[in-house]
């Protein structure tokens, strides 16, 4: 990549949504090595702020409620790789924040498609 | 009154740490104390944390009423924790400058009626619980749900959903509040067929309403969820079809038959739709669709009467496909005659999508 930023290594950051009144599954995420330098040491203040490697590891555990959206957010960071499942309603604000900021930076990468993989 | 009820005004940050800190006793009489609070909005906030801690207490408790009593609130892009927002429109008032406002009023009216016209129910709990609605949340927002106390909409992001179109939809506003009727008759919990169930009755319910408002037979209606609220990122008429499940949209994956029950591990991964929960709705959606036409007319007469009462009386958190299927057809013979035209067609339409009630 050229932009020379000063990262000696990519952090991955990728936020799964699940549930909502459709059940679709949209896929978000980001690489520093796509983003402008300024946008890289936001992403990696953000990581920070949402306090995923504070933790261990966790898939969601709270009562689905019908029609929330359900959230996997994953970070990968040299060599460290850390997945938290988050119901809407308990999102943690760091995590909230981060999952914002992916949604919308430049050179975020989306897709979509429905719940338990494709078409039958 | 009990001693230790509370008996005089309490302000209601009193009442929501009585709630938090209480026993059920000191909670239930915190919110006995919403009988002497005048506004609704201190209302609604004790109840909706009621809710959150006491969720099979709240039927009982909330007030009776008679009619709809809707309030539309604004939350002007906030998050969960600005809930409900501003108030902008209470019952009873003339339709103000913001369409979703309108439409989020009307509709919950609409649905109200249904339920009360048609099977002489209440409100969203049997009891009169007032319907309030909270407009534009967060920002782009695709969704609108029912939080267990509330209705909340998302403007939309103008890609997979269409701007403002959720509250033009009267079918996505009904399937919402019927979320509600479940969590508070047979509280199907959110997950594998239970899940799925509960979602089914609200598409059922959800279409009844658009039916009955549109005055269509079951031969008439489209059948459809969510017509004409997908954006361009998700091609298609509609995001469900109760006639053909698995056809409404490019990534419909219904099935519309126990052959093709797609099995999902229900492992809070948000890829697994807690088990399949809106994938495997349409088999008990595509029953019912057979059941309504095949008894003809309108369908939320006989058909729905005998959904609605399967709902609100026979099952409970747990009741899977089976369950549903034998309470129907046992309704169904009690309601309208063992061996009648009614439940002749219901059996057949179980046995169609590939489940034989006992």
């Amino acid at each position: 990549m050229t932009g020379g930023g000063t990262y000696a290594h990519t952090v991955r950051v990728s936020v799964v949504r699940g549930g909502g009144f459709s059940g679709l599954v949209r896929t978000t995420s980001v690489a520093t090595d796509q983003l402008s330098p300024g946008d890289r040491q936001k992403l990696a203040a953000l990581v920070g702020q949402s306090g995923l490697f504070d933790a261990p590891a966790a898939p969601r555990t709270e009562e689905p409620e019908p029609d929330r959206f359900t959230y996997a957010v994953t970070v990968q960071d040299q060599g460290r790789t850390r997945t938290a499942g988050f119901s809407e309603r308990s999102l943690p604000e760091g995590v909230r924040n981060l999952i914002s900021w992916v949604s919308t930076v430049d050179g975020h990468q989306e897709s979509i498609g429905p719940p338990g993989g494709g078409k039958r | 009154m009990a001693s230790g009820d509370v008996c005089f005004i309490v302000p209601p940050h009193i009442l929501i740490q009585m709630i938090d800190d209480g026993s059920p006793d000191v909670r239930i009489s915190a919110v006995r104390t919403l009988a002497i609070s005048e506004r609704v909005r201190e209302r609604r906030a004790v109840t909706r944390r009621l809710v959150q801690h006491e969720p099979q207490l709240s039927a009982a408790l909330l007030l009776p009423a008679t009619g709809a009593k809707r309030t539309i609130c604004d939350v002007h892009n906030g998050s969960q924790g600005d809930l409900p927002g501003a108030e902008v429109r209470h019952e009873g008032d003339p339709p103000v400058n913001d369409p979703a406002v309108n439409q989020a009023y009307d509709g919950s009216g609409t649905t109200f009626d249904f339920y009360q016209s048609v099977f002489n129910r209440n409100s969203v709990d049997g009891n009169g619980l007032e319907l309030a609605s909270s407009v534009h949340f967060e920002t782009s927002y695709d969704n609108a749900f029912w939080n267990g106390a509330q209705m909340v909409y998302g403007d939309g992001d103008g890609q997979a959903f269409k701007r403002g179109s959720f509250t033009t939809c009267l079918d996505v506003i009904a399937h919402e509040l019927t979320h509600g009727v479940t969590q508070f008759t047979a509280g199907l919990r959110y997950r594998v067929q239970p899940g799925a169930l509960n979602e089914s009755f609200s598409d059922v319910f959800g279409s009844l309403v658009k039916q009955h408002s549109l005055g269509q037979t079951a031969d008439q209606a489209d059948w459809l969820i969510g017509a004409g609220i997908l954006g361009p990122q998700l091609p298609g008429a509609a995001l469900r079809s109760l006639k053909a499940p698995g056809t409404a949209f490019q990534y419909d994956n219904q099935p519309a038959h126990m052959d093709h029950y797609v099995q999902l591990p229900d492992d809070g991964d948000p890829r697994h739709d807690d088990g399949g929960v809106h994938i495997n709705s349409g088999i008990p959606n595509h029953a019912f669709y057979l059941a309504a036409t095949a008894i003809g007319g309108n369908a939320w007469e006989r058909a729905g009467t005998i959904w609605y009462t399967t709902l609100t009386t026979r099952l409970n958190e747990n009741s899977d496909f089976q369950a549903a299927a034998d309470a129907t057809v046992d309704v169904s013979g009690k309601l309208y005659g063992a061996d009648g035209a009614e439940q002749q067609a219901i059996r057949a339409a179980w046995q169609q999508v590939g489940i034989t009630p006992a």
